[in-house]
Order: C-alpha cells, then structure tokens, then sequence
C-alpha cells in the first residue's frame, strides 16, 4: 500500500515574519498568537472551520525556543481543537515534511480524513531560556569550542571546498538567485536584490560561512491542511497533491562513527520519495528546499541527483531562477523569508502549493505541474544533517 | 573594571564515557572497538553501531590523525 495520491494539500497559512522584542518597547505577539493567526489564514484559505477538525488529525511541530514536551497538546488547548489523532514533528527542522507524510499515512488508513498542521515561534518577543542539549554536542562539541550549527556547517563547507573545488562563485550564485525570488514576494523579510560579490563581501561568520550563507531567525507562524482526495474536491481552492514521500533519520555514508559529512540522507529519502510518486528528474518543475545555510541547498541538489556529486560546472551552466532550468527557492527561501525556528520548514510546502496553484504571482514558474519539497533538521556529531524528509507535490493525481 | 569570569562549559561525565576520561586522566586516548566486528565506536555509546555487538572495548590509540575539517 502506498500514500501516493491519497491526500492533498487544502489550504496554506503564513504569517508575515518580523523581528518584533529585539528592541525594549516593541509591540510583540507570543508563539500562541503566531499559530492561531497561522491556522486563520489556512481555513480562510480552505473555507473551513475549527469544527472541521475535531476528532481529526492535529500536527504540530515542536520549536527549540520553548522547550516544553507537551506542546502539540497545548496548542490543541489554545486552538480549541480536540484532536483524534495528535503528532509531534520530532525531526526538527524536517518536521513539517515529516508530517506531511505521518498526516497522509493516518488518512490513507482511514483513521482521520482531515488534518491541521501548524507551527510557529516567537524567539525575539519570547525568551524561554536554553533546554537541555543533545548529549554529542553537551559533550563533544560545545566544551571544545564549537558554537552551535554555524561553526559545524562551517566545516562541511570547508570539506566540499577542498575536495571539489567549489568557490564562493558557486555558492553566490545560490544567494543571489533566492533574494531575487524573494524581490519578488511580498512575504519575504529581505527584499533587497544583492549581487555575488556582496555574498563575498558579507561578514564572515565562521570561516568559510558568511552572514549571507545563514537563514535569518524571525518570529511568525505557518499551518497547512491535508484532506482525503474525496474531501479535497469538495473544497475551495485545486487540490495539491503528495504524490511521494520519503525521510531518513540518522542517515549515515561510510562507517558510522566517520560517516561522510559531505553527502545528505536526501540522496535516500529523495529516491523513495521520486520512485513512490513515479516522476523522474525531468519532470521535476521547482525545488523548495530547506534552507538553513546556502550549502545546505547546494548539497541537496547534488544529493538529490538533479547533478553528479561535485560536478561544479552543473552550477555554473544552471538558471536556478523561476525562468530557469531548474528553479529553486521560488519565494526566497527561510534565508530571506526568514525562520520561525522549525515552523520555518513549513515555508516550502507553502510555496509550493502557490506554485502548483499558479498563485506565484510574479515569480509563477511556468506550466509548473510537480515539486519537490525538502525538510532537514538537527546537525549530529561529525555529520550532516540527521534528520531529511522528501516530498514530491503535483497539481494532478 | 571588573573582571567578567567566563568558563567554558565541562562536559557531563555519564556513565559510557566515563572510561575515555579515565584515559584522559592518565595522559591516554582511548576509543571504543567492537571485538566482533572490529568497527571503531564513537562519540561512547552502549553497543556498536555497525553489527549491534555489546562486545565493545576500550583501546587505546596512537594519538595520530589527520585533518579533516576545520572552523577558527
């Protein structure tokens, strides 16, 4: 049995982001008026109401800045939601996608036939205190210097670099194509067109990586409602369909204890994900790929197999704009829509029903007809990201 | 001007890592290998992670290694 074509995306909500509560005196929203206002625009979008979903799916993912294990419990309390089937995103920043695939499984098998899933985060206008850490990088990383994600991506980077030649060219020209995009969304937080050699002269943040390598923090909320294809087509706006899906977690390349930092668990979830929803690499119209740091993107789609593993010249010869070859972060991306901690990865799956709606505004990919969509979370001890989920979205069953 | 004391934070000595401070203690390296599978096991941890053997040892290594990635 298969999820393929046995849920559809019904309606997107995402809230503007902001930076609200970093200076004394603003005006500020909490997380739980994030979600709501997240979860108003998804039925406005849907034309559905609250009473839609009792006793059906509820999805929430799980935010780093407040560390609190019940949250998807609590965020049934404050929506006035009394769910019958209840999922954490636990994969971090993949949580999202992860539910996606968890929400259409529930659906598939006949337990729920609608499901709500949101998320959001308010780490400017709410300061909870830091959680206790994973036990690797308690242990392992932070005693010896290493100051959080951007000092271990920095040495994935710099790995990637050396091994294959890869410059900062190739790597500016990812920049550049998502503040394009994000010029052209009116969502987006930053909006001003840069060039390559502004990402070279940006300020460095942790050797190779750059300020405009990294995603942007923000508050905001985002929410998305999957139905059954039979709910689905009784609805408002043209059913997008999950047409394949796959996630790996902890995924490892070599040796376990020396696992190849430069290839990610995508190359696997996404061959899952392509083969369940029978599509090959041609017919792949957009990617909206997570994007905690332009590496991230970088690595995917060699990973993904839309190139050979380091084969730089591929990101030379490629127009990554929505004209383009293969169009990538059509929105901007978190990098420049910015990043409600791991409600951010929801922003690709949004973007991607607009396009497959044909709601991209200015920035339409043509005749778009399928997506794929990623969701990464967490940075392991010595690894690439641990936790990577694959979508493939399309606007025909 | 007062002198602001910044300590860099220690690691929790758990209980599976407590022999690689041991080591550490007595101016040795020593990392975990499986005595089934002869697979290297790090950062410490219950089993191997290659064939799922309890049959991990401490061992001691020669302290040389290359550079694989770095971050200033």
């Amino acid at each position: 049995m298969s999820i393929r074509n046995k849920a559809a995306i019904v309606g997107i909500g995402e809230t503007p982001t902001d930076r609200l509560g970093s200076k004394p005196g603003e005006p500020r929203k909490s997380s739980a008026e994030y979600i709501s206002w997240a979860m108003r625009l998804a039925l406005e979008d849907a034309g559905l109401s609250l009473k839609d979903f009792q006793g059906q799916g509820l999805g929430v993912t799980i935010p780093t800045a407040y560390p609190q294990p019940f949250w998807p419990e609590e965020v049934a309390e404050i929506l006035g939601i009394t769910p019958g089937f209840l999922l954490g995103g636990a994969t971090g920043g993949a949580g999202a996608v992860s539910l996606l695939g968890g929400m259409a499984a529930a659906i598939t098998s006949g337990l729920i036939d609608i499901a709500l899933v949101c998320g959001s985060a308010a780490p400017f206008s709410e300061h909870w205190g830091g959680g206790i850490q994973p036990g690797d990088m308690r242990d392992w990383e932070i005693p010896y210097g290493t100051m959080g994600p951007n000092s271990k991506i920095a040495m994935v980077m710099r790995r990637y670099m050396h091994e294959y030649g890869a410059t900062l060219d190739h790597f500016g020209k990812i920049a550049v194509a998502g503040r394009y995009h994000a010029s052209l969304n009116p969502l987006a937080y930053l909006r001003k067109p840069i060039t390559v050699q502004d990402y070279k002269e940006s300020r460095l943040v942790a050797d190779p990586v750059r300020l405009l390598d990294c995603v942007m923090p923000a508050n905001g909320g985002r929410a998305y409602i999957l139905a059954s294809p039979e709910r689905a087509k009784t609805l408002r706006k043209k059913p997008i369909y999950l047409k394949g899906f796959g996630e790996r977690s902890n995924p490892s390349y070599g040796p376990r204890a020396g696992s190849d930092a430069l290839v990610m668990g995508v190359k696997d979830a996404g061959k899952v994900a392509m083969e369940m929803a029978d599509v090959k690499h041609g017919d792949i119209n957009f990617l909206q790929l997570y994007d905690d740091y332009i590496i991230v993107v970088y690595l995917q789609i060699e990973d993904l197999g839309f190139c050979a593993k380091g084969d730089v010249s591929f990101y030379e010869r490629t127009d990554f704009t929505f004209k383009g070859h293969l169009p990538i972060q059509t929105g901007g991306g978190m990098i420049n829509v910015g990043q409600p901690s791991t409600a951010g990865g929801t922003l690709h799956i949004i973007e991607a029903v607009r396009q497959l709606r044909g709601e991209g505004g200015e920035r339409q990919v043509p005749n778009a007809k399928t997506g794929l969509v990623s969701g990464l979370g967490v940075l392991p001890y010595g690894k690439n990201l641990g936790c990577c989920a694959v979508a493939v979205l399309g606007s025909e069953a | 001007m007062a002198e602001v004391d910044v300590r860099k934070p220690l690691p929790a000595i758990t209980t599976e890592a407590k022999p690689f401070w041991d080591g550490a203690a007595q101016n040795k390296l020593v990392m975990q290998l499986c005595k089934d599978c002869g697979a290297w096991v790090w950062t410490p941890r219950p089993l191997c992670n290659e064939c799922g053997s309890e049959r991990i040892e401490w061992t001691p290594m020669s302290g040389k290694g290359e550079i694989y990635s770095f971050t200033p």
